[in-house]
């Protein structure tokens, strides 16, 4: 078993962060330890392992489906500045409190996480449904899921169609997190809301349904991400949202 | 990657200039990337937040205090969009398919892709701190300055923090025949 400081030290050999004199002092303490050697042995193997992990180019085209969404969409500015991640100090001095937070804020999540519904057929006319949208397609293993969005005078509705065959979950994330108590009205078909968050919901649906969806707060300022399972497949992406009626 | 005069890049893009912007999201769209992808261990939702992020780096540009460093601000908006994602993706998701069994062939049979295979599913065994850290040294190539920079903790303590990760993903590569003869 090797000393924990000599452990380090072998760490800091083998991540350039020995300084001349303690890889010195290492070097010198391997030349006569054969479990000391052994370990360095182990260690290197560990290292290349890490190397191994290659730094991937960037997905072909995410510049241009970025400049798309901006330009295309309209999407703008908010003083507000982007949410970062917290430093680990003050998140662990305000734990307690973002418990309790949590705790309410997450009831509706956990209202459906605990019993989800089950498939239900649903029925009858969507509201805003002649309205004027912007409709995307995407293709997940057997089914075509088509996205139209459009609003009417008070909120924003995602309006899906699922063709095809098979069964989908349908995610989405974002909607300034107005998402927590899905508004999920027929068409036709059958639907299951899955779970549901403050700033996130996952549907299931079988293809042939036809619903809408209330995404109350989605907007420039605040995107919708969709993502789409189907058995192994995967699609998604940002959702496109037609302008408030404000023009903003 | 571009490089350029990046507060001017920056300047030109907050007076709307898209060209600008694309350039921007040019240079630093493989750091995201490959934090997302080594985070989340999915190509399509490394995409999806990839795109997420410079929407949020667009949209919040104004915000950003031009004394400090793009890469560090776009850095953390990346990192909080990755956990908030894992996040919302656990409540959801069932046990992944991906993780292996014991069964991992012939002794001592590991080729280079198998390797980094085993080495991104021991990844994402790790709590999510311990991951990032490992991520940025070794996959992203920062030195512990840079990563004391990014997370606000100081050299030493990224130093100690790496050494603990490292040792924990090292015994769940272990767990999986690593290094066995």
């Amino acid at each position: 078993m090797i000393p924990r400081d000599r452990e380090r030290a072998l760490h800091a050999l083998l991540d350039g962060s020995a300084t001349p004199a303690e890889r010195e002092q290492t070097e010198a303490w391997l030349a006569g330890s054969p479990e000391g050697r052994q370990r360095r042995a182990e260690l290197d193997a560990l290292f290349a392992a890490l190397g191994s992990l290659p730094r991937e180019s960037a997905p072909e085209g995410l510049r241009d489906d970025v400049m798309e969404a901006i330009r295309g969409r309209g999407v703008s500015r908010s003083a507000r500045p982007a949410q970062a991640a917290w430093s680990r100090p003050r998140w662990a001095l305000l734990a307690p409190l973002a418990v309790a937070v949590v705790a309410v804020i997450a009831f509706p999540w956990w209202r459906h996480a605990l019993g989800p519904d089950a498939l239900r057929e649903v029925s009858g006319s969507i509201s805003g449904a002649a309205a004027d949208g912007v409709t995307s397609r995407w293709h997940v293993g057997d089914a075509t899921v088509s996205v139209r969005v459009f609003r009417d005078d008070a909120s924003a509705f995602a309006e899906f169609d699922v063709s095809g065959g098979g069964t989908v979950e349908i995610e989405l994330v974002g909607a300034g997190g107005s998402l927590a108590d899905p508004d999920v009205r027929g068409g036709r078909g059958r639907v299951q809301v899955v779970g549901a968050g403050r700033g996130s919901v996952v549907l299931r649906a079988v293809a042939g349904a036809r619903f809408a969806l209330a995404i109350p707060a989605a907007g420039e300022d605040h995107p919708v991400r969709i993502s789409l399972r189907s058995g192994a497949h995967r699609a998604g992406g940002v959702l496109p949202v037609p302008p408030g009626r404000g023009g903003s | 990657m571009i490089e350029r005069d990046e507060p001017a890049l920056v300047a030109r893009a907050l007076e709307g200039d898209t060209g600008a912007f694309g350039d921007i999201v040019e240079s630093h769209q493989g750091v995201v990337y490959n934090l997302a992808l080594r985070m989340l261990n999915d190509p399509e939702d490394a995409r999806d937040v990839s795109q997420v992020v410079f929407l949020k780096v667009w949209q919040h540009l104004g915000t950003f205090d031009k004394r400090g460093r793009l890469f560090s601000w776009i850095y953390r908006i990346a990192l909080n969009e990755t956990l908030n994602f894992r996040r919302r993706r656990r409540r959801h998701e069932e046990l992944d398919e991906s993780i292996p069994s014991d069964d991992i062939g012939p002794a001592g049979a590991f080729d280079a892709d198998r390797t980094s295979a085993l080495v991104r599913e021991a990844l994402m065994e790790l709590k999510p701190s311990d991951r990032e850290l490992v991520v940025m040294h070794h996959v992203l190539r920062l030195s512990h300055r840079e990563i004391g920079e990014l997370a606000r903790l100081p050299e030493n303590t990224v130093k100690s923090r790496l050494f603990t990760a490292r040792q924990r993903l090292e015994a769940r590569l272990r767990r999986r025949g690593f290094g066995r003869s």
